[in-house]
């Protein structure tokens, strides 16, 4: 399955396709060609992003069937309940803001529904509140703690940063049923992600939010490497640069190009960061945990810098131009 | 200019003088007219080529914003941030005129809010398109207001043109022919006269 994976020379040349035709035609030589068969010359940017994760799904699916019991859940929660979340999340958005059924499931991803009985019942629902009732039942299930917090900021961030706890917390329960020989290196991934995200969320939490008190702290204490304290100051926007540089760790560096005002570099940095730290530990044993979860998260990585090319493809860019943003190129 | 029709009469050509007086102040209006929609093009392509460039610069910080925000967060996650945006940007449309051309008038009467957590590139690309929203909407009133006058300043310099070239240069033929026409009768009325007093006085001889 390694030799599916693409290589650089490869992704250059994709990337340096002239036109769409001339992409679909290096693509039909690469294993996403059945990915693209449906796709109409001129689809847009994201149906080419759904085709590709249908291929890193499919590729995921093929791992877990093969991998042990102890693999399959963590493998299972590291990657499904991720893109559960992410769409949970735009079903949320999707409903805040009124959309129809039709323009919320036009950005969905395909993951079938892992941790949630159906993704129709979510869809259904009329608001945000009716999504997070529909939710009963699930690991989801503490969104509604927060339902009140909702109604009194008429905002989404606390519901987001709640699922992103949720999200460590199952691997967290994961890790702790299978193994224990990986586990500081999962946790460090998890704690670092975690972080991370929060940290990017609390940046873009309107100013004023932080004196809200202890309702806000609860939230946000939860968090490992970043105090409550820290995301105050991050959420005030005062003195970033010093507030930044308390942290520690790989924080520190991954989130370095906030204080050049590129916070989307971090977030190549803090991919670039897990692929790069699971890579090291895979190296030394080529049948082992780290070496599954390393393939998979650069088959991730892959569909995600091949979303990119189709992007710049559509938008008529050099992908030289935005290269720093790639993780594989 | 057919000269059918024309009575060579000295009611007439008083008539026609009328006219063409009528004609050349109503010439001379439009040339004021033209020259100050001229000067008022003048000035607004000026002005609208400074705001363009500035508004290039600042739309294509914005796009190189939202470009790493698609890169970074994928077509899929952006479009699920940027539409959760509400719309609650509202305007009035009001016609105002200049020299008589209409131009539609923009009124923002309720701003757009990002009451939404977007992420922070796509915030920063958000804000900053929110900051030349109003400036896009005023150059767009500003461009179809140019556009307006610009159109308007063809169709007067037409009329002037026309009138310069053609009305007035007929006028003037038609005037010159009545005067001619009535001089030559002149001239005939007074050989006649001549020719009449010679034969009477010849009689009484």
């Amino acid at each position: 399955m390694v030799t599916e994976l693409l290589d650089q020379q490869k992704m250059l040349s994709l990337a340096n396709s002239p036109s769409e035709e001339a992409l679909i035609e290096e693509l039909r030589g690469t294993p996403y060609r059945y990915s693209i068969e449906n796709l109409d010359l001129g689809a847009s940017a994201i149906d080419y992003e759904k085709a590709f994760y249908n291929v890193f799904l499919e590729r995921l699916n093929k791992v877990v069937k093969v991998s042990p019991q102890g693999f399959e859940s963590i493998l299972m929660t590291y990657f499904p309940v991720r893109l559960e979340i992410i769409n949970i999340k735009r079903i949320l958005r999707g409903k805040y803001a009124g959309q129809s059924r039709e323009e919320i499931e036009r950005i969905l991803l395909p993951v079938a529904p892992y941790s949630i009985r159906n993704i129709d019942d979510l869809l259904k629902a009329d608001d945000v509140e009716g999504v997070v009732n529909a939710l009963r039942g699930t690991i989801y299930a503490t969104l509604s703690d927060l339902l009140p917090f909702f109604r009194e900021q008429g905002s989404l961030w606390a519901l987001e940063v709640e699922l992103n706890y949720i999200y460590f917390d199952a691997i967290e329960a994961a890790i702790g049923k299978a193994i224990s020989k990986y586990r500081d290196l999962l946790i460090k991934l998890v704690e670092v992600d975690q972080s991370v995200e929060t940290i990017l969320l609390a940046l873009s939490i309107p100013s004023g939010t932080e004196t809200l008190g202890t309702a806000l702290e609860s939230i946000l204490d939860r968090s490992r490497l970043v105090s409550a304290e820290t995301f105050r100051q991050l959420m005030s926007r005062e003195d970033l640069t010093s507030t930044l540089s308390r942290l520690k760790g790989p924080i520190l560096d991954i989130l370095s190009p906030l204080s050049e005002n590129d916070s989307a570099m971090v977030r190549t940095k803090l991919q670039r960061y897990l692929l790069e730290t699971v890579g090291r530990v895979a190296r030394t044993d080529a049948m082992d945990f780290p070496y599954v979860l390393w393939f998979l998260m650069r088959c991730e990585a892959e569909v995600k810098d091949m979303a990119r090319i189709a992007w710049c493809q559509d938008q008529n860019l050099s992908y030289e131009q935005f290269s720093r943003y790639f993780l594989l190129l | 200019m057919s000269l059918t029709g024309i009575r060579p009469t000295k009611g007439y050509l008083i008539e026609m003088k009328k006219r063409i007086h009528f004609v050349e102040r109503g010439c001379e209006f439009l040339k004021m007219k033209r020259d100050h929609l001229a000067k008022e093009l003048r000035e607004s392509l000026d002005v609208l080529r400074g705001q363009r460039r500035l508004l290039i610069d600042r739309l294509q910080e914005v796009y190189d914003l939202v470009t790493a925000s698609y890169l970074t967060l994928g077509s899929t996650e952006v479009g699920s941030q940027s539409r959760s945006v509400r719309k609650d940007l509202t305007l009035d449309v009001l016609p105002m005129s200049v020299m008589g051309v209409l131009y539609p008038m923009v009124k923002i009467t309720k701003r757009s809010s990002l009451s939404v957590e977007l992420d922070p590139t796509l915030e920063q690309a958000a804000e900053k398109m929110n900051e030349i929203l109003e400036q896009l909407i005023h150059l767009a009133e500003f461009e179809s207001r140019t556009e307006r006058i610009a159109d308007e300043l063809g169709k007067t310099n037409r009329k002037v043109n026309s009138l310069e070239d053609v009305v007035i240069p007929q006028y003037h033929h038609i005037i010159s022919f009545i005067e001619d026409k009535i001089d030559e009768e002149s001239l005939e009325e007074l050989v006649r006269t001549k020719l009449i007093g010679g034969s009477l006085s010849r009689r009484r001889e």
